[in-house]
């Protein structure tokens, strides 16, 4: 089966939940969607506080995804069907002032 | 591949249109269910923020020095960026004089209250590399502490001292916001600015009219919420330019300006607190799911909050020690009114505990301090200047003038 390679940044302060390591690469295999990514982040990148990213099988509120620079919103939300090379930005809007 | 691989935006599936504005371009953000494209988003978020400026005679800006507050977090590093484009259109345009004459940006490094690594290294060098027209001033929260009899590590200790024993998170919380406001007020009176801008966001302010009001901060709320608010200090006017900004807009203008990457990290109280670690937090969460379900839930808030006045009975004379807002007067009374104080079934509470003095403190404030160690020693049967040495003597800083004290103590002065 081919897989799909993605891009994915932390920004906003995110990244404090991911080792503060802003980019990673994710090989997902093909067929996955948006929702299969945040959960493979929730259960490979993160060892703790889980909930402060993903809520009831989405990110939390407050957190802006992009796909392809594009708001996520436009791009089927959760259920995205990822293609390879896809770049994922999700940012923290509410951290600080 | 698929066509969607070609050309540089090749994101927008199904559901996008094309920009409201333009009508050409395919759409890549949706604000309040209305699309924009990249460029007429920015053209519309610079617009947004120029007419904030644009929209009160008195907050006119020429012959005025100006200090922005910046925490390097994402609201205040967009209003740096977005500062430094209305200072430079203004000044090259032909017959417009640059919009303020000066502008100080002062950088707060809480981190002695976290024990975590300095962030005013960070913060002046984002400033002298990106905006070398601007000064960058940089202040120690410990600095709240005067007394230059103290050693920078004295200062520190009696810091964590003074948190360590405000009580619950919200209290923490409350107190960290009032003492970074001391000394952004101190630093802006003190290098001449006249001006002090804010990065509230219209998702911060929709937060704090819900979790303030919660608190009992109702009725200073007008003035810790509106855009252009004067007379709260001498001589200095309090900003708010981002206040029509949702924290999305805000966080899609960073990322676009590839702002992302300067931000300072802001380790405090509630950073990767629970969502019911304090009020503010608790309030955050709800605001910010409500808002996903309903998109218009923030502006609504905004906007009817917005429409609050003052109340008659504020003089301006009586200001809380703390936070410095107007004091409420007769909450004594409301207070024992509403609240059971003593039961005949329970052990009796220990005497001194529902002393308030509202003499010095605001309701609020009160509450805050209430559960604080020392709470006690500030009763309401003193004077209150004698209130007001017992206060100091806790370690808390206060803002009150020398008139202030004089104002508030006068009824216990003896004529001349």
């Amino acid at each position: 089966m081919a897989t799909l390679h993605i891009d994915v940044e932390f920004g906003g302060g995110m990244e404090l939940l991911f080792k503060n390591v802003r980019e990673h690469k994710i090989d997902m295999p093909e067929g996955s969607n948006l929702k299969d990514l945040i959960t493979y982040i929730r259960d490979n990148l993160m060892t703790a506080k889980q909930d402060l990213f993903v809520m009831n099988d989405t990110v939390r509120p407050g957190i802006l995804v992009l796909i392809n620079e594009a708001d996520w919103e436009l791009c089927d939300g959760i259920e995205y069907k990822l293609e390879d090379g896809d770049r994922i930005i999700f940012i923290s809007t509410l951290h600080g002032g | 591949m698929s066509d969607v691989d070609s050309g540089p935006l090749r994101a927008p599936k199904p559901k996008a249109g094309t920009c409201i504005k333009c009508k050409t371009r395919p759409s890549t953000v949706v604000l309040r269910h209305v699309q924009y494209c990249k460029d007429c988003f920015l053209f519309a978020t610079t617009g947004k923020f120029r007419s904030a400026f644009g929209k009160s005679a008195i907050s006119n800006t020429t012959g005025h020095k100006a200090m922005v507050a910046f925490s390097g977090g994402p609201s205040s590093r967009a209003l740096l960026h977005l500062m430094k484009g209305f200072q430079h259109v203004g000044s090259h345009q032909s017959g417009q004089k640059r919009l303020f004459d000066e502008l100080v940006i002062c950088h707060i490094d809480e981190t002695a209250a976290f024990n975590g690594s300095s962030t005013l290294d960070m913060a002046r060098v984002v400033v002298d590399t990106e905006y070398p027209d601007f000064t960058f001033h940089g202040q120690l929260i410990e600095d709240i502490y005067e007394d230059e009899a103290l050693s920078s590590i004295d200062k520190k200790e009696k810091l964590r001292q003074l948190f360590a024993q405000a009580g619950s998170l919200t209290a923490k919380e409350d107190l960290l916001w009032h003492i970074k406001m001391h000394l952004l007020v101190k630093a802006a009176q003190k290098l001449g600015c006249t001006r002090l801008i804010l990065g509230d966001s219209a998702t911060r302010i929709a937060i704090k009219v819900i979790s303030f009001t919660a608190k009992g901060r109702g009725y200073s709320l007008p003035l810790e919420i509106g855009g252009d608010i004067h007379g709260l200090y001498p001589n200095l006017v309090i900003l708010r330019p981002l206040k029509d900004m949702l924290a999305k807009e805000i966080a899609i203008y960073d990322h676009s300006q590839g702002l992302l990457n300067s931000l300072v990290p802001a380790t405090n109280f509630s950073t990767m607190a629970p969502p019911t670690a304090s009020i503010d937090r608790a309030t955050e969460e709800f605001i910010v799911g409500l808002d996903r379900d309903f998109p218009s839930t923030v502006s609504t808030i905004v906007r009817t909050a917005s429409k609050l006045k003052l109340a008659s009975s504020m003089n301006g004379q009586s200001r809380c020690a703390l936070c410095h807002m107007p004091i409420q007067s007769g909450s004594k009374d409301w207070k024992q009114r509403i609240t059971v104080q003593s039961t005949q079934c329970t052990r009796d509470s220990a005497p001194g505990t529902l002393t308030v003095p509202e003499n010095i403190l605001c309701y609020a404030c009160q509450t805050d301090l209430s559960e604080s160690e020392g709470w006690s020693r500030l009763a309401d049967d003193a004077s209150p200047s004698t209130q007001l040495e017992e206060f100091r003597s806790l370690g808390y800083p206060t803002l009150l003038t020398q008139d202030d004290m004089h104002q508030r103590i006068k009824d216990f002065l003896l004529d001349d």
